[in-house]
C-alpha cells in the first residue's frame, strides 16, 4: 500500500496508464475479496471488480483525498456490488426490513449452537452450508452482515457507506444475524439429533 | 417457573445486536440476564454464529491473473 503515493495518483488523475496498473495491482485482491463475499461466486465477484476500476479511471479526477484512496475504492465496490445484486434479486430490495416485529421472538430456542475447534470449520460439508445460507439470505442483509460482522467496520461506517440510518443498520444486521442463527440451529439440531 | 420474556427486554437484546458482540454492552446485557438460560442460549449461538463465519470468511481463492487480466481488460496495457 505504501507504493501509492500522492505523486502516483496525481499520474493516475492525469490518466498515466502505468500509475493506473499499479493501482490495480496493489487493490485487486482485497477489493476482490470484499466483492466476493458479496456476490458469492468468481465470475461476478470479478465483473464487479472490473467495473470498480473502470469507474476509478473515469471519476479519479473527483477524488479529493479526503479518505485515502483505499477507502473511495472500498465503497465504489460496495456501491458496485449493491448495484449488481439490485439487478440480480430486485424482488430482494422491495422488502422493508426495517422495522421490528418482537413479537415473532416470543419462543427463545433451548438449543444451543455447539461449540466448533478449527477442524470442524475445515469439514466440507459444514463449509458448504455457511455458503449455502448465505447465498440465501437476502442480498441487504447480506450487505449488512458482510460489512459489519466480517469486515469489522462500525455501526456507523456502515452506515455511511450505504447511506442508511444506524438505526437501519442495527436492525438490518438482526436480521441477518438470526437468520443465520436459525438456520444453523436447524442444521446442528438435525445433525446432533439423528 | 418459566421466565417471561417482556418486551422491553427483547428490545435490550435486539438493540445491542448493532453493537461488537463481545463489546462491554453486550457483556453487560448477558450479565443481565443471568436469570433467564434461554436468553443466554440465544445470545451465545448469535456469538457462535458470527465467529464461525468470521473464521469461514477469511479465505477466499484468489483467480490467477486477475490484476493483469483486469489491466487488459482496461485498455491499460
Amino acid at each position: 500500500m505504501d507504493s501509492i503515493t500522492e505523486e502516483l495518483i496525481q499520474l493516475a488523475k492525469s490518466g498515466d496508464k502505468k500509475s493506473l496498473s499499479i493501482i490495480i495491482n496493489v487493490y485487486s485482491e482485497k477489493l476482490y475479496s470484499l466483492s466476493f463475499k458479496f456476490m458469492r461466486n468468481r465470475e461476478d465477484a470479478e465483473d464487479v471488480l472490473q467495473e470498480t476500476f473502470l469507474k476509478m479511471i473515469n471519476k479519479i479526477n473527483v477524488f479529493k483525498g479526503d479518505s485515502t484512496l483505499y477507502s473511495w475504492l472500498y465503497r465504489i465496490t460496495v456501491n458496485t456490488a449493491l448495484e449488481k445484486l439490485r439487478k440480480h434479486h430486485p424482488s430482494h430490495f422491495d422488502v422493508n426490513l426495517d422495522k421490528v416485529d418482537y413479537n415473532q421472538h416470543d419462543e427463545m430456542p433451548s438449543f444451543e449452537i455447539p461449540y466448533l475447534e478449527k477442524k470442524d470449520l475445515k469439514d466440507l460439508d459444514f463449509r458448504n452450508e455457511l455458503n449455502v445460507l448465505l447465498k440465501k439470505m437476502n442480498s441487504k442483509l447480506r450487505v449488512i452482515f458482510i460489512l459489519r460482522d466480517i469486515e469489522g467496520n462500525s455501526v456507523q461506517d456502515t452506515a455511511k457507506i450505504l447511506n442508511l440510518s444506524e438505526t437501519n443498520v442495527k436492525v438490518r444486521l438482526m436480521r441477518a444475524r438470526m437468520f443465520l442463527k436459525e438456520n444453523l440451529t436447524d442444521y446442528f439440531r438435525e445433525r446432533i439429533v439423528s | 417457573m418459566k421466565h417471561v420474556h417482556t418486551i422491553e427486554e427483547m428490545k435490550l437484546i435486539c438493540q445491542q445486536f448493532g453493537e461488537d458482540i463481545d463489546s462491554e454492552i453486550c457483556e453487560e446485557v448477558k450479565k443481565s440476564l443471568e436469570n433467564c438460560p434461554e436468553c443466554r442460549i440465544h445470545f451465545d449461538s448469535i456469538k457462535k454464529v458470527v465467529n464461525i463465519y468470521k473464521s469461514h470468511e477469511q479465505d477466499s481463492d484468489i483467480p490467477n491473473n486477475l490484476s493483469n487480466r483486469i489491466i487488459k481488460s482496461l485498455n491499460l496495457k
